[in-house]
């Protein structure tokens, strides 16, 4: 079993005036070739910034204060003389939140996915439409030809989370990061969309690092699940494991705070109060363990 | 990322605001000048001596130090003539600023937030305005008033209200379509009230930035109304007039020209900041 | 769960919302108005709590937005506290604005970014008049943050500086300071994570109970609106394709629809093979009419033999709740009663009179499914000897037993959220054989009465079917030349055509060919048929 993606010990902080402010306490990933691993969060949790770090695409006051991440699988080491540009399009790609923003309004679908292309393969221009064409299809788009022409406000909220899908799988990356890629769907079309990426990862054993609040579509889409709050890793494990025999009360606790359709009875149970500040108390002291 | 606590007052983040730093810097080093002015500046602007004509700026040959920026064709202190210049320059800016912006933000909410048949007559009025050339009606409204500081104010607003109106009005528009909007009518307040207690607040950062622009418009626009001689009379000391003066004189004494530039220059550019600087403390959406 | 003292607080009757399409007007031109709901019937008591679901584009928040008056309702009638709120002006509105508040998905959005929290939440006791002063308006903002279970010191603060958990309580407690009797949620967890999503549902269903507010809940997720709702309406591109107590709509939805949103919804249960289940992917244009077997409850006319009785066992095949079976005789059809225990219950009913269809309309109170199949073929010409008589038979059975039939159980079917009426035709309701010229007649009158029908209950949203087979292997068409179709393929391609949502079908190769060449010549086919003219 291949690595692909190791987080070490991962300590970040963001810089505000003279302050550190500490977002990453501390995070260790080990995840594997063709495996969906979710990470859960509520905001706040540091889940974006952790995603951040994996794809390289820090903000400039973000400071790794120790451990890091490491990529074993893949061609290009990460080294400190390359640009981040470069990891970006060589092994790892992002499937965005939002489609509606991650997608420029004033221009064609086809010039969009042609700029992502060109960066991973060279070729003219009729073949790099032909390389979209073929991505498209594989996204179970119907009409390849005339999405390619029309601009993002004319396909529907599915149709462009799948163009974007398809431009994170067209750089054949080994990792992909998908950022709540379904929260902005439908529920009929999130299952299609979920099936999807799941169809695309299963051919190329990519690892998809699926960041994520909803615990069902965890339940049905992820192997492994990371929990954190306060940027601190709670619980990881199976999936079956950690649904069926949580270890940690802040995973029981949400667990219990789901509405499910299929127990009405249970009043939903909200995550106490003290359980939260005690997590923060918790960070707090983590980080003052640290100085010392 | 909100943490729960209070922000720090507005006084305190505007002053730390670089850019509104900037420009409340300009505006002071203005105000002072122009209410300073007599006993600011070194020498009587309307004082002339021919002997003294075209002199340089103290620190270069041949300069004196008792003009500090020189002497114009008719033997001036051009640096007395400067600060006196502010006066104008603040008088346009502030009033004709103010007005156009009262009526044309007037205009715009109305048109923007009830639409339908008022915004289409203030709309057409809009489009009607705006399609005459802005210099053709100034020279026909000296012709009617007569040249002079009202002529200037007066000839500004009347052709940049249009700004704030459609500006403002597009602004309207959006704000209209927000929950807020939505809320407040299910509260029951009358349209109106809504408009104005809870449209136009969120309408001034914009707004702000609209006054700072306009406010450097005009003291631009005195600069060129004064090129066609409908500003004041050529004695009274204001940019516009030093500049056309200078004009005259380029190939000689560049000074003359370049000094009173320059302060148009400084002056846009600390208005514009400080309009940036204040609409990035207030705007709640930039901030985060 | 809830106590309602029954004392409407509103309800709507057949109402609908029609808005000008900006996205697609021409110059010069008046934008095309386009329905963004109709015929929607809703109605919801003190003290409870109406589900509206919806997926986007439903139409959901526009209809949340009508009962608060924020749009004004284009067609139907909406009432508030027994008073008819449809077409009353801004004017006549303001008095009974407080007693009807909203709330919206986004409490950024809807906050006033230059408001404090307590002046805020004190806006509307200001706005009427049920605090004097400034001060004693925060007073009140403060106990009031406290009843959402806020630190009333946050009344100090301003919108960005607090979470969104937070400010939705906050949303909250401004709609409630007024004590409205009615309070519109749209989507107000939508945003919010899983803690701050408990804590705010729990609050809400708690004033509700402390309050006796009526609640309308819109969202568009289904295991939030089983936690609170007591009743729900589920909304699909405008039409109001379900309603009904939460729990059946739940363990057995009528329409497709509900049942395929449902099955959507991951549970948190640990399942890899959920994705590999199968997606529903109809498209077609009724979606809105689909029909959900497993909750539905049928009525067969005529189900002593052919198509008729093979109806009755695949539709308890496909899973139905109830079937009842009639004929004009019960001795034909007692075995399947006991064929079919608990599931199938025979009726005597005689669709030619009266008083039979009435009483069986009274009887079978919970019916959905109405299958009209019934009918007489007297294979007579038209210029026969005994044409008139045989023609009024066919007429009495074919048509107006029909007709009578429809009539009774429109309403039935209404109760029951529109249902679907099934009518047997045939493909001789488009073009005439001369062999049975008087069946013809009266399988076209037929066809014209269930578009008919079709048309005066759409706004019920019933479903209305007209199958047009060709030759069927039954005591029909005894006489008729083979090939003849079986009963039960007749019998499948009505069920499935129930699930699609399908309004005219036509079972089997003979039928389809018919059809194809009626389109395509339909003079050449009456021609041919005319050939098989006996002698």
């Amino acid at each position: 079993m291949t690595s692909t993606l190791i987080v070490r010990d991962l300590h970040l902080a963001v810089r505000n005036g003279r302050e550190l402010l500490p977002i990453l306490r501390g995070i260790n990933m080990h995840l594997a070739e063709g495996e969906i691993h979710g990470l859960v969060g509520e905001s706040g949790a540091g889940k974006t910034m952790l995603g951040r770090v994996i794809l390289d695409i820090l903000p400039p006051t973000a400071v790794i204060t120790s451990g890091g991440v490491d990529y074993p699988s893949s061609t290009s080491s990460p080294s400190l003389g390359r640009k981040a540009g470069d990891r970006r399009y060589s092994h790892i790609s992002l499937i965005p939140q939002d489609p509606m923003t991650s997608l420029n309004p004033v221009k064609r679908i086809g010039k969009q996915m042609g700029e992502i292309l060109r960066l991973a393969h060279a070729g003219s221009s009729r073949q790099i439409r032909e390389r979209a064409e073929r991505l498209l299809r594989e996204v179970r788009i119907k009409k390849p030809d005339q999405v390619l022409q029309q601009y993002p406000h004319q396909l529907s909220g599915g149709m462009r989370q799948r163009v974007l899908i398809a431009m994170a799988f067209s750089t054949e990356p080994r990792i992909v990061i998908a950022d709540e890629p379904t929260t902005a769907l439908d529920v009929s079309v999130q299952r299609r969309v979920l099936r999807l990426i799941r169809d695309l990862q299963k051919d190329r054993r990519t690892t998809i690092l699926f960041v994520t609040h909803d615990l069902g579509v965890v339940a049905k889409v992820c192997d492994r699940v990371s929990l954190m709050h306060s940027g601190m890793l709670l619980e990881q494990g199976k999936v079956a494991d950690v649904f069926r025999a949580p270890s940690h009360p802040y995973t029981r606790s949400l667990l219990e705070a789901i509405p499910r359709y299929d127990r009405p009875q249970e009043k939903l149970a909200p995550v106490a109060e003290d359980l939260q500040t005690q997590l923060i108390r918790e960070a707090h002291e983590y980080d003052q363990q640290r100085r010392v | 990322m909100p943490d729960g606590r209070p922000d720090l007052p507005l006084t305190y983040r505007i002053l730390h605001e670089p850019r509104a730093l900037f420009g409340l810097g300009i505006l002071g080093l203005m105000l002072l000048a122009a209410l300073l002015a007599p006993w600011l500046s070194p020498h009587d602007p309307l004082e002339q001596d021919l002997l003294l004509s075209f002199l340089p700026p103290s620190w270069q040959q041949n300069g004196d130090p008792a003009f500090f920026l020189g002497t114009d064709n008719l033997g001036r202190d051009i640096a007395s003539r400067l600060i006196y210049g502010t006066r104008t320059a603040l008088i346009v800016a502030l009033v004709a600023g103010t007005l156009a912006a009262l009526f044309g933000t007037a205009l715009g909410m109305l048109a923007g937030f009830y639409g339908g048949k008022t915004d289409m007559l203030i709309s057409r009025a809009v489009d009607i305005w705006m399609s005459f050339p802005a210099v053709l009606l100034s020279i026909v409204l000296v012709a009617v008033i007569g040249a002079g500081l009202h002529a200037v104010i007066i000839a500004i607003v009347i052709i940049d209200w249009t700004r704030f109106c459609r500006v403002i009005r597009a602004e309207t528009m959006v704000q209209k379509e927000r929950d807020y909007v939505a809320s407040a009518v299910t509260i029951g307040l009358t349209r109106f009230r809504i408009l104005i207690q809870e449209v136009l607040p969120n309408l001034l950062p914009l707004l702000i930035v609209l006054l700072t622009l306009e406010m450097g418009i005009a003291i631009v626009v005195e600069t060129i109304l004064s090129f066609v001689g409908l500003s004041v009379a050529s004695d009274t000391p204001t940019w516009g007039n030093l500049i056309q003066e200078g004009r005259q004189y380029i190939h000689q004494v560049p000074w003359l020209l370049g000094l009173p530039v320059a302060c148009v220059v400084l002056s846009v550019l600390g208005l514009n900041a400080l309009g940036d600087g204040i609409k990035e403390v207030i705007d709640p959406e930039t901030r985060q | 769960m809830i106590s309602s003292d029954g004392s409407e607080i509103i309800s709507a009757r057949r109402l609908g919302v029609a808005l000008p399409n900006l996205a697609v007007k021409r110059r010069f031109q008046p934008a095309p108005i386009v329905p963004i709901f109709r015929d929607v019937d809703l109605r919801a008591s003190k003290g409870q709590c109406l589900g509206i679901v919806g997926e986007s584009g439903s139409g959901k928040t526009t209809l949340g937005r009508t009962l608060v008056r924020l749009l004004r309702p284009t067609s139907g009638t909406l009432l508030f506290e027994g008073c008819d709120i449809t077409g009353l002006d801004e004017a006549e509105l303001r008095p009974i604005r407080d007693r009807m508040q909203m709330i919206f998905q986004e409490p950024r959005a809807a906050l006033n970014p230059r408001r404090r929290v307590d002046d805020a939440v004190s806006q509307p006791l200001l706005a009427y008049a049920k605090a004097a002063t400034i001060r004693e308006a925060r007073d009140q903002a403060g106990e009031l943050l406290r009843q959402v279970g806020l630190d009333p010191s946050l009344g100090k603060r301003y919108p960005r500086e607090l979470s969104g958990g937070q400010l939705q309580r906050i949303c909250i407690a401004r709609a409630i300071s007024i004590r409205p009797s009615l309070i519109v949620a749209d989507e107000i967890v939508s945003g919010l994570d899983m803690s701050s999503q408990a804590q705010v549902l729990n609050l809400l269903d708690d004033l509700r109970q402390q309050l006796g507010l009526c609640l309308v809940f819109i969202s568009h997720d289904l295991s939030v609106v089983r936690s609170i709702c007591d009743e729900v309406i589920v909304l699909l591109d405008g039409r109001q394709v379900e309603s009904g107590p939460v729990v059946r709509i739940f363990t057995q939805p009528r329409r497709r629809y509900t049942q395929s949103l449902i099955q959507a919804v991951p549970l948190p249960e640990p399942d890899g093979s959920w994705l590999n289940d199968a997606v529903d992917e109809t498209e077609n244009r009724n979606r809105v009419k689909a029909m959900n077997l497993k909750g539905t409850t049928a009525l067969i006319t005529g189900s002593s033999r052919g198509i008729g009785r093979e109806l009755v066992r695949a539709l308890a095949k496909g899973g139905v709740k109830k079937i009842y079976a009639t004929a004009r005789n019960v001795s034909d059809i007692e075995d399947l009663a006991q064929s079919y225990p608990g599931l199938v219950e025979v009726l005597s009913l005689d669709i030619t009179d009266d008083a039979s269809v009435n009483q069986a309309a009274v009887q079978c109170q919970d019916v959905d499914l109405l299958i009209n199949n019934a009918g007489v073929n007297r294979m007579s010409g038209l210029l026969a000897a005994d044409a008139i008589d045989g023609a009024r038979m066919e007429m009495e059975t074919n048509y107006f037993g029909t007709l009578r039939m429809c009539r009774a159980f429109a309403p039935v079917l209404k109760n029951n959220g529109g249902g679907c009426i099934v009518n047997l035709l045939s493909i001789l309701s488009h073009v005439a054989l001369p062999l049975m010229g008087s069946l013809c007649a009266s399988k076209a009158a037929g066809l014209r009465l269930t578009e008919g029908v079709r048309a005066e209950l759409d706004a019920n949203n019933t479903l209305v079917m007209a199958v047009m087979p060709g030759a069927v292997d039954t005591d029909m068409s005894r006489d008729f030349p083979p090939p003849k179709m079986p009963p039960a393929e007749v019998a499948h391609a009505i069920i499935d055509g129930i699930i699609a949502g399908q309004e005219e079908i036509f079972p089997g190769e003979m039928a389809s060919g018919l059809r194809e060449g009626l389109k395509a010549d339909p003079k050449a086919i009456e021609k041919e048929l005319a050939g098989y003219l006996p002698g």
